[in-house]
């Protein structure tokens, strides 16, 4: 299924908690800086997405945690940027609250167009495009870009079986080691990682996306990631067959930016035909 | 928080947002009860404000006059600024380059 997905675009699956924008825009940063898109748009990028999600944390499921998804894709004129639940609609969970205003009116202020779209099943789903200036998305990303494509929620998931606290999901694989590299660093300390250990962190995710461009079984990558109590895991699928096992030899791989080095677990497993690799850090400083 | 003549400064810095409002609304209803003329919140090393941060500002100018107090903010990074320029905040609250600019004035021995 990846074959039909060219443009570059990235997606966070994740829980409506309050810091959930904060991911959120980590990624829309980090895509948008790894694109070269221009920073006073990316801003407005961060500006819009942000009211989306706090939407989505405040009145979606009534102030309580639900799933959503945000996907980020680079179109041919610039980004498209699409908020799903699957809570109540915004507009009949809090018709007068005056931050629910306030956030529409920014999202459609600073948003070439903004759309909200009562969602198929129930929820609501927030479309907003923004059209970069000539030149900028950099050479990469107009390369990348497919000319005149409709702008499409990504809905096809990869069947990787994949689950936890936040699930990435990436396209071309040279964007994940930026864009986890800063879901990683923000997650670090909601397990309790010490400054030391979310060093390693960063280390981590750049062995992980390096590893993905090499054995990435598509032309996306999906990363479930889990923050708990001193504990950080992530499962990186899916990846060809039998690239993943040398990774664990700590025999071969002695270099200290290693991840046999840099982590406390590595295993290797196949799910629905796809090799999976999954790699837990632990801070044992705090242990 | 730190106390200059008769002025209180917030300085704010990384994101604020439903995250960490709740901990500047706290710190800013300790400022307002404080025994000062002004309160300045610093917001030059703010990264990101969303509309929680504006719904703040918007309740602290409202809750420091009825304090008897004034509410001045600093500029802050271009996110930040085309924030209080969109949701009018910026023309509802008064606005300096920099804490000189109100320190200066408030700390005069014949200032106001």
């Amino acid at each position: 299924m990846s074959g039909e997905i060219d443009s570059p675009r990235v997606r966070l699956e994740l829980t409506s908690r309050p810091e959930a924008a904060r991911l959120v825009r980590g990624m829309s940063s980090a895509a948008g800086e790894a694109l070269g898109f221009d920073p006073e748009l990316l801003s407005d990028v961060n500006t819009a997405i942000s009211e989306a999600c706090n939407n989505v944390i405040q009145h979606a499921y009534g102030g309580e945690p639900g799933p959503f998804s945000v996907d980020v894709a680079l179109v041919a004129d610039g980004l498209e940027v699409h908020v799903l639940d699957h809570g109540r609609g915004i507009r009949e969970a809090a018709p007068d609250h005056d931050g629910l205003k306030v956030g529409l009116a920014l999202m459609s202020a600073v948003a070439d167009r903004a759309e909200f779209i009562r969602a198929p099943g129930g929820g609501t789903e927030v479309r907003l495009c923004f059209r970069a200036a000539a030149g900028a998305g950099g050479a990469s990303g107009a390369a990348l870009s497919r000319a005149g494509e409709a702008p499409q929620v990504w809905q096809a998931r990869l069947p990787t079986g994949l689950s936890g606290d936040v699930v990435l999901t990436v396209s071309p694989v040279e964007l994940l080691a930026p864009v986890l590299g800063r879901i990683g660093r923000a997650l670090a300390p909601s397990a309790g990682f010490s400054l030391d250990r979310c060093a390693d962190v960063c280390l981590v995710t750049d062995a992980l996306g390096a590893h993905a461009e090499r054995a990435a079984q598509t032309t996306s990558i999906s990363v479930a990631l889990g923050a708990h109590d001193q504990l950080l895991e992530f499962a990186v699928s899916p990846l060809r067959s039998g690239t993943s096992r040398r990774l664990g030899d700590r025999q071969r791989e002695r270099r200290p930016e290693s991840l046999a080095s840099l982590t406390d677990e590595l295993t290797v497993s196949y799910v629905n035909g796809h090799e999976l690799l999954r790699v837990a850090m632990r801070d044992h400083r705090r242990s | 928080m730190h106390t200059t003549g008769r002025v209180v400064t917030l300085t704010v810095t990384g994101e604020l947002d439903l995250v960490s409002s709740p901990m500047l609304e706290r710190e800013l209803e300790r400022a307002i009860g404080l025994d000062a003329d002004l309160i300045l919140l610093d917001l030059r090393a703010l990264e990101f404000m969303d509309s929680t941060g504006v719904h703040l500002l918007l309740k602290a100018q409202q809750r420091a006059e009825q304090a008897g107090r004034r509410l001045a903010l600093t500029k802050g990074g271009e996110q930040v600024q085309r924030l209080l320029e969109l949701t009018g905040v910026a023309d509802l609250v008064r606005i300096v380059a920099s804490p000189a600019e109100v320190l200066g004035a408030d700390c005069a021995p014949d200032g106001p």
